[in-house]
């Protein structure tokens, strides 16, 4: 008896703080996996502004391309890639999510996603106006000058130079007047010249510029709807998360 | 006693498992994955030429980067154990003394089979919007698989890939040391595309021009930049990559009359898309290194350079280049070749020995195997439009 219960307190004596070491370190570990949870529920918040914020910035770096403050289509090309890498991640809410609200969660996540691929070819469709435009200006003013340097008559000089200034305006600033000024500066330079080289490019250009210029600062943008979609997520994401 | 300690300690790691598998480290994972690493293509935002139409590569080193990530992902890259017949890897069409492209019209993938589409470079392909020519990849994570299990490429299929992965102690030694999750698909693609992310180049004269204003180029070099931005190529060739940032339909100024390029009926971005407004759009390559990466277009139809400029400045642009302003942008373009690898390429022969010698070895591989299985022309093509690849 007496060794069996000597035996029972050295058993005793050591379960106890291997249990405590189990309650320790589960506890530990529980901190971390909060930690995480905790990590993660601010992502996914960084996230869902990043999202919401998405179309405006794109809009914006569209405004810069067309009034050519900014003369390539990276920037434009890397929020988009922001809001489709931060829509993906959305599909992804925090473990402390109850089960019966993460399906809604990742259903609006997933609209969200396909809302953001589907500016992939909005964004494709302006780029492609853009650069056309861009491309046909740039000739524009390239053939003027090749022209220039082949002695006009003055009045030729006079039209050229014209059409020179709408074609630099419209790029600074696509609207009804400075296309309509540019149209006309084709039209006045094309009557006056005959069939040469330099005036069917010309014209290759002005075709060009007709049908684009209008494409160039159009934008599908909001029909997407990505900021509407996120705020229903975002109040979603509150609700489940009990906020 | 001691039992029941180690059965207390037991149970200690067993809270710690399951904790860690079960609570937020899978889902915080996943969310981690999904986000993915940022895109490059910002890059030097900040510096003053951003703006403009060309802003400097930044040495890779000054990207953030795991050396085992890379190591494991440079393995990956040139082992050919990612084929189904053993025989072809990802270096298999992007060479570095190719200037990471094959120099093939197209690829020649396992038993032989011909893509339709010319290989791309892979260095500074980190840059890019997208990946392959119709941009059906996102990122260079999502594009590393793409090749596998193409049947005209690898071969493979990705279960098969990591099956045969997971018997090389290398890799599940790697994997498990690298990724919480040790080796999946996802994993896989990471890998390679961080290699391929390496393969990122800043020392062409131009860049050097770019980063420091130094007088890197000649006078026939900055006539050929200034004819390149008055005809129109910046136009679409922008950016940090000099491309690689829209879609652009070829011929949108004037149809082409390119024989060899109309008989192959790729109708680029129309293939994902279905809009009839996509026929023929690709996305815009990349002109750093273009030199190095002979024949040009999307099927390789162009052997030459010179020949390139005149016909893009024609389908694209509506102009007759002279022979002037061709030779100048020409020499334009060399100036954007990475000094290291127009070394290698040099020693290759530049285009005129062992260069030519490859691309006269894949041409007669294609020849031997269409004679071999009987293959008629239309055949493969028709095949490799269904197929398509990069």
């Amino acid at each position: 008896m007496i060794r069996l219960n000597s035996k029972s307190k050295q058993s005793r004596a050591w379960f106890l703080p291997a249990l405590l070491f189990t309650f320790l370190s589960t506890y530990l570990l529980a901190t971390q996996a909060s930690a995480e949870s905790g990590d993660h529920h601010q992502a996914y918040l960084d996230a869902l502004d990043i999202v919401s914020a998405a179309e405006s910035r794109i809009d914006e770096e569209m405004i810069r391309i067309s009034n050519g403050t900014v003369a390539h289509y990276d920037f434009l090309q890397h929020e988009h890639i922001e809001l489709l890498r931060h829509a993906s991640a959305l599909r992804h809410p925090p473990i402390a999510m109850p089960a019966s609200e993460r399906d809604a969660v990742i259903a609006q996540a997933d609209a969200i996603l396909i809302a953001a691929k589907s500016l992939e070819l909005v964004i494709a469709d302006y780029l492609r106006a853009q650069a056309q435009l861009n491309s046909a200006i740039s000739n524009t003013l390239d053939l003027i000058a090749t022209r220039t340097e082949q002695s006009p008559t003055g009045s030729e000089l006079k039209q050229l130079q014209g059409m020179a200034d709408a074609a630099k305006d419209i790029r600074r600033d696509n609207t009804d007047e400075t296309r309509e000024d540019l149209y006309a500066a084709f039209d006045k330079v094309a009557a006056q010249n005959g069939e040469q080289t330099w005036l069917r490019e010309l014209l290759v250009q002005e075709s060009l510029i007709r049908g684009n210029a209008i494409a160039a600062t159009a934008s599908q943008l909001a029909m997407a709807g990505i900021p509407a979609l996120a705020e229903e997520l975002r109040l979603m994401y509150g609700a489940a998360m009990g906020e | 006693m001691i039992k029941r300690s180690i059965g207390a300690l037991s149970l200690s790691l067993l809270a710690m498992v399951s904790l860690g598998e079960e609570n937020s480290d899978e889902a915080y994972q996943a969310f981690l994955q999904s986000r993915g690493e940022a895109s490059w293509i910002n890059a030097s935002a900040g510096h003053p030429l951003a703006a403009t139409a060309n802003r400097p590569i930044p040495p890779v080193e000054s990207f953030s980067s795991d050396p085992a990530k890379q190591a494991l992902g440079f393995e990956l890259f040139h082992d050919a154990r990612l084929s189904s017949s053993g025989t072809v890897s990802c270096s298999s069409c992007h060479m570095g003394m190719m200037g990471g492209a094959d120099g093939g019209r197209v690829s020649v993938g396992v038993g032989g089979s011909l893509g339709s589409r010319n290989s791309p470079t892979v260095f500074n392909s980190a840059f890019n919007f997208r990946q392959f020519w119709d941009g059906r990849a996102l990122d260079l994570d999502e594009q590393s698989l793409g090749p596998i299990t193409n049947p005209l490429e690898m071969g493979h299929d990705l279960e098969a890939v990591l099956k045969k992965l997971a018997s090389v102690p290398y890799y599940t030694d790697q994997f498990a040391a690298i990724y919480p999750d040790g080796l999946t698909a996802a994993n896989l693609g990471n890998a390679i595309a961080q290699h391929s992310r390496d393969m990122t180049r800043s020392d062409s004269r131009f860049n050097e021009h770019l980063s420091s204003g130094a007088a890197t180029l000649s006078d026939q070099e900055l006539r050929g930049w200034q004819r390149f931005t008055e005809v129109g190529c910046a136009s679409c060739h922008n950016g940090i990559n000099l491309g690689g940032n829209s879609y652009q339909k070829l011929g949108s100024a004037v149809p082409s009359s390119n024989t060899a390029m109309i008989a192959t009926l790729d109708q680029g971005l129309f293939a994902r898309t279905g809009r009839e407004q996509d026929r023929q759009v690709f996305k815009v390559p990349s002109l750093n290194n273009v030199a190095l990466t002979a024949p040009y277009f999307h099927d390789g139809s162009v052997s030459t350079l010179d020949e390139a400029v005149r016909q893009m400045a024609q389908l694209n642009g509506g102009r007759t280049l002279g022979d002037a302003d061709v030779e100048d942008i020409v020499s334009f373009l060399g100036s954007l070749s990475s000094e290291a690898l127009a070394g290698m390429s040099s020693h290759m022969g530049n285009g005129g020995g062992m260069q030519q010698q490859m691309r006269q070895r894949m041409q007669r591989m294609h020849h031997s195997q269409q004679m071999n299985h009987g293959q008629h022309h239309g055949a493969t093509t028709d095949q490799t439009r269904q197929m398509g690849r990069h």
